[in-house]
């Protein structure tokens, strides 16, 4: 049995060490976060991997001899009209560069997709953030927009050297500025502010100039304004605020509208992240 | 033990279980071995846990403290004994996640707003039936590894009191 004595300096000890443990977990973005998100990262991937090869397991079973060659048909026709796309985009760039040369305008900033696994999803927060099997040593910077499918979901949070946490749309902490197409008016979007809890997430876009006309169902894109995002990316689409009234106006200053995101909240696998070519 | 609990338990995170794993873990281990033995490496366990998932607080590591303090609370007045009785800890164990989980949203702009009502109820209620059908199995299937490595077994430990008391 220990002594008295031994069990109240072992109490001490735990509970100092809980409470660095306390600061260590609320230190957002810190360096013991990363670490430990660094070293958690192997295993987190292996889950991913297990996942797919569950998935492709089951594909397997399901296919018979017959269809697996009627699958292999079909893959070689998609191929060849694959090859045929990419003969047309290789066509239309080069005739872009050819008309930017004649009106000598600036190239466009060069952006690259890197796409990466979800790895981690915290169920009490599902709609609000993930994390993501790639990080810096990949080439992906704080901030970076991440899309799922054609559009944009979140944006990168919390960087580590090979994950990062991306926070959505759903939630309040994420900011993007934004274009609505069509009324040629700039914004910034706050994630998850607007709707209720029996819908998928909703965004505000304040700061919208008063006199722009607005309708409902206009598309809304990345501005790439700052440099940071790439611009035209896309986003959702304006609702209305009100009846009868597509936006709000604040303080007789700006107005503010409601956007749906295009993204699917529910179900990522596999995401991308849009970074520019130069970036470290 | 600890390291494959909160593997599970981030990938039932995954498919959107949040089964609190760790949490019942914790409880079998404070009941076995004590409080002394067992904090330390529950709370680095937890905070593992919080930082993979990217949580803003520390919401694993304050559900470790309630589960020391229902283990030992059980271990004097509960029953060891019969696995169904386990469902009890098992449930208060979701449902302290749960609340935990509901206050820190709470506590955030916008709390309520961009769910999806069906799937984060149904996430909810297999968050605290999974902790309850959850601690039963768990008790079983680490009392037969103890058998076998000759540790204490959770079932025997009242009775192991008991004689201690007697002693």
């Amino acid at each position: 049995m220990p002594s008295p004595a031994l069990k109240r300096n072992l109490l001490i000890a735990s509970s100092l060490l809980v409470l660095v443990l306390l600061l260590v977990t609320t230190a957002g973005g810190g360096a013991p976060r990363r670490a430990v998100s660094g070293a958690l990262r192997p295993f987190l991937s292996a889950g991913h991997v297990l996942r797919s090869l569950v998935r492709r397991g089951a594909g397997v079973l399901h296919v018979s001899g017959d269809s697996n060659r009627d699958r292999i048909r079909k893959l070689e026709a998609r191929v060849i009209d694959l090859q045929l796309e990419l003969v047309r985009a290789e066509s239309l760039a080069g005739e872009n560069r050819e008309l930017r040369n004649m009106l000598a305008l600036p190239q466009a900033p060069s952006w690259r997709h890197i796409a990466a696994p979800v790895i981690a999803r915290d169920p009490l927060a599902w709609n609000r953030r993930f994390r993501i099997g790639k990080g810096q040593a990949d080439g992906i910077v704080l901030g970076a927009v991440v899309l799922a499918g054609s559009s944009v979901i979140g944006r990168v949070t919390e960087l580590g050297g090979r994950s990062a946490m991306v926070t959505t749309l759903a939630d309040p902490a994420c900011r993007l500025s934004v274009r609505i197409r069509g009324a040629e008016a700039v914004g910034t979007l706050v994630g998850g502010q607007e709707g209720t809890w029996q819908r998928p997430p909703r965004c505000v876009v304040d700061y919208l100039p008063r006199d722009a006309v607005y309708r409902v169902g206009q598309v809304v894109e990345t501005s790439g304004l700052g440099g940071a995002v790439a611009p035209g990316l896309r986003v959702g689409r304006l609702e209305s605020w009100s009846e009868g009234q597509v936006v709000q106006v604040q303080k007789t200053t700006y107005a503010r509208g409601v956007l749906c995101p295009d993204a699917s909240f529910g179900d990522v696998g596999l995401v991308a992240v849009v970074t520019r070519w130069n970036s470290p | 033990m600890l390291f494959a609990a909160a593997l599970g338990e981030l990938q039932a995170g995954m498919v959107g279980l949040g089964v609190p794993l760790v949490g019942v873990c914790a409880f079998y281990l404070t009941v076995v071995f004590g409080w002394q033995a067992t904090l330390l490496p529950l709370a680095v366990t937890a905070a593992c846990l919080d930082v993979a998932w990217g949580r803003q607080g520390p919401l694993s590591v304050c559900l470790i403290l309630p589960m020391v303090l229902l283990a030992r609370f059980w271990r004097n007045h509960g029953d060891c004994r019969h696995g169904a009785a386990q469902v009890v800890p098992g449930l208060i164990a979701g449902g302290l996640l749960l609340g935990m989980g509901l206050v820190v949203r709470l506590l955030q702009p916008g709390a309520w707003h961009g769910g999806e009502p069906m799937p984060e109820l149904a996430r909810y209620v297999g968050m605290v039936l999974g902790a309850g059908a959850g601690l039963p199995l768990v008790c079983a299937g680490l009392d037969w590894l103890a058998a076998g490595l000759g540790l204490p077994r959770y079932a025997d430990i009242q009775q192991r009191d008991g004689l201690a008391h007697d002693a």
